[in-house]
């Protein structure tokens, strides 16, 4: 039995750079063996999080955990941590061929006949360097090295930028892939929700260097309902209940709620005439992070945020 | 596929279900792997085993230790038993509510019904789950 | 079995410190190919001409040839950090595997380059004795005109470990602190370097510690090596404890 990958621990995890705090006292819990979906707008902390998993860097104060210890210098976990960045941390003047064999000879774990097939895959030459590549080649090549490692976790952040939508299904399908043959933990940060989304098992959502919610994504989705009718049925069922987001359309109103919906309010809302609907991860995630949100303004849970002239 | 207004996990168990009352899938057929949906709808395989994982606790589904989920015997009927409870609910009050709102009389619906039932009946063998699909 | 599979695995996978070493001496091996091969050309020239402008060659060429054998490494070293410390953590080994493997690199070049360069002036002793030209072929005050090949390889080699260290220091101050403080340290670790090249050599003729030590006995390699190490020690702490940049 192989097992199925390192999980990751924060305990009170600060990063400050200069008076910017990236991380803000996180707590979190990446569970081993999951695609775990980290999600957050630019400047969220999701590149931080991922530099002190992989121990590019360490924080300023708080307590990363992976596979239950401490990642810095740790010549227990560091070959089985792999980050690729969208930046590319490869031999810029080597041979993508030659690259291969460095970071094989680094990783217990590297599959050299599976590189080679994503390497076919992607179109990418082995005799070509990577500072002579497109965004999307060079995105290409940092997927291979990440999938090819096998590592025990695996981060991906922002992999994606620069490849063609063929491509990147490409991706999805051999990361699914790959996942079922060799599970393991894969941390998948993408701004594109609505692709990833299927993928995830777990997700995070960072905000301005917080965990705002850490949940499995079916259960997520779950909680996300759409709520649409005429102005005041819609108002009368969503009061009292978190209101991400309104949105009128002459007398209708679409109103997305959070929270799990009960067999009742199911009931009430179709005898007013209501029609319910799931959200997408992506609309949730957009009303989640939504700054006016944050700030208090909207999380007032007033439904009829904005109808006054 | 999969593209409905429900999350993906109760989207599968729900067409398993189906297939089970059409008869697509037989008691003590095997179905497919959470590996084998996974791949085939591209999606997690967590999110595929909690389908399977509701369907067995309806009692749709059983495992078999090391080889897989199969169809419970006694499944198509149970299903049907609670599709015809809920078919009056589910379906045909709906119906009376939007028919009242149109403003169309209820002789009208049912007229409508027996012609369908007739055609029906005229075009394929008469078995519970066509009663059923027809209704819907 | 899969006890069996792991020591097989094992044995036929190199540890991360030997994986590091083998592509930093790789390298090094290469780059010094690259470098003597052009250096042997240049000589060969520079001789030829001194030959036929002055009727015969009555300096060292190979002696004035030290001062790039130092400060190539020197830029080697720093380049070093630049293009593979990050590459070095990206692919799951730690700075400790890389300080080591990077110190070895320093002090097998410049131990390299030191024995290189002493069989060139070897070369060179025994070609002018050849052609019967001028014995006096050294700048002045350098003493490795008549000197054995330990003695050569003694007066050269604390120089040039220093200066690959040295490359490494700056490298390092580089990668953590940006160009600024990278520039600012550049003078500062020229300077031992240059130190230990005129306690070796008087190379300059009215060096203040001339009277303080003597150049034949123990002071260069004792100053080089106490330089080194202390190099060496503030290149080790600032590695161990440096993020890995993002580069721009």
């Amino acid at each position: 039995m192989t097992s199925p990958g390192y999980g990751v621990t924060l305990r009170g995890v600060t990063q400050r750079f200069g008076d910017t705090v990236a991380l803000d006292d996180v707590d979190l819990e990446i569970r081993p063996g999951t695609i775990t979906g980290l999600l957050g707008r630019n400047g969220s902390g999701k590149t931080t999080l991922g530099s002190l998993v992989a121990a590019f860097r360490r924080p300023t104060s708080g307590e990363v955990l992976v596979d239950g210890e401490e990642p810095w210098e740790n010549e227990r976990t560091a070959p089985g941590v792999c980050l690729v960045r969208e930046s590319g941390d490869v031999l810029d003047e080597d041979r993508l061929r030659d690259n291969l064999d460095f970071f094989a000879g680094a990783r217990p774990t590297f599959d050299r006949a599976f590189a080679a097939e994503l390497m076919e895959l992607f179109e990418l030459d082995p005799k070509s360097k990577p500072s002579k590549l497109s965004r999307g080649k060079k995105s290409a090549f940092g997927i291979t090295v990440g999938l090819a490692s096998r590592a025990p976790l695996t981060i991906l952040d922002e992999v994606h930028l620069g490849l063609d939508a063929p491509s990147r299904y490409a991706f999805y399908d051999t990361l699914l892939a790959d996942y079922l043959a060799h599970p393991r933990t894969i941390v998948l940060s993408s701004h594109l929700i609505e692709e990833i989304e299927r993928l995830l098992e777990d997700v995070v959502v960072l905000d301005r260097g917080r965990v705002l919610l850490t949940q499995d994504a079916d259960s997520l989705r779950a909680e996300g309902v759409s709520v649409t009718g005429p102005q005041d049925a819609v108002d009368a069922f969503v009061a009292g209940r978190t209101v991400l987001g309104t949105q009128r359309l002459g007398r209708t109103t679409q109103v997305t709620v959070r929270g799990v919906l009960t067999d009742a309010d199911v009931a009430r809302a179709r005898a007013t005439g209501l029609e319910l609907g799931p959200v997408p991860l992506q609309d949730l995630f957009v009303h989640l992070t939504d700054p006016r949100r944050r700030d208090g303004v909207v999380a007032a849970k007033v439904p009829g945020e904005g109808a006054l002239p | 596929m999969f593209d409905g207004r429900d999350p993906v996990y109760l989207q599968i168990a729900d067409q398993i279900r189906q297939d089970v009352l059409a008869g697509a899938l037989a008691a003590e057929e095997q179905v497919m792997s959470t590996t084998q949906y996974a791949t085939t709808f591209r999606i997690n395989p967590a999110t595929a085993a909690k389908a399977f994982n509701q369907l067995v606790d309806e009692g749709v589904l059983y495992k078999r230790r090391g080889v897989g989920m199969f169809v419970a015997p006694g499944a198509r009927e149970r299903l049907l038993a609670e599709s015809r409870e809920s078919f009056f609910a589910d379906t045909v009050d709906p119906v009376a509510d939007a028919a009242r709102v149109l403003g169309i009389p209820v002789e009208d619906v049912v007229a409508r019904l027996r012609e369908r039932a007739a055609h029906l009946d005229a075009t394929t063998p008469t078995t519970g789950t066509t009663d059923t699909e027809a209704a819907r | 079995m899969s006890a069996a599979v792991t020591t097989a695995r094992a044995t036929r996978r190199p540890s991360p410190l030997a994986h590091a070493l083998s592509r930093q001496l790789g390298v090094a091996a290469y780059l010094a190919v690259w470098y003597w091969a052009i250096a042997l050309v240049v000589l060969v020239i520079a001789t030829l001409v001194v030959w036929r402008v002055n009727g015969s060659v009555d300096v060292s060429i190979v002696a004035y040839a030290r001062q790039s054998a130092i400060w190539f490494p020197f830029s080697q070293a720093i380049l070093l950090i630049a293009s593979l410390l990050r590459v070095h953590v990206a692919a799951g080994m730690t700075r400790r595997t890389f300080v080591r493997a990077s110190l070895v690199t320093a002090v097998s070049t410049g131990l390299g380059y030191t024995l290189v360069l002493s069989g060139l002036l070897l070369l060179e002793r025994a070609l002018h004795a050849a052609v019967g030209w001028d014995a006096e072929i050294l700048e002045q005050g350098f003493e490795l005109v008549g000197s054995s090949f330990p003695t050569m390889v003694g007066e050269l080699a604390p120089a040039l470990v220093l200066a690959n260290l040295c490359g490494l220091l700056v490298g390092v101050v580089y990668h953590r602190y940006g160009g600024w403080w990278g520039t600012v340290t550049l003078p500062l670790t020229v300077l031992p370097i240059v130190a230990t090249l005129a306690l070796a050599g008087e190379w300059f003729g009215s060096f203040p510690l001339d009277g303080l030590l003597d150049p034949a006995g123990d002071a260069p390699l004792l100053t080089g090596a106490v330089l080194a190490l202390v190099t060496a020690a503030v290149y080790v702490a600032l590695v161990r404890s440096t993020p890995v940049r993002t580069p721009r």
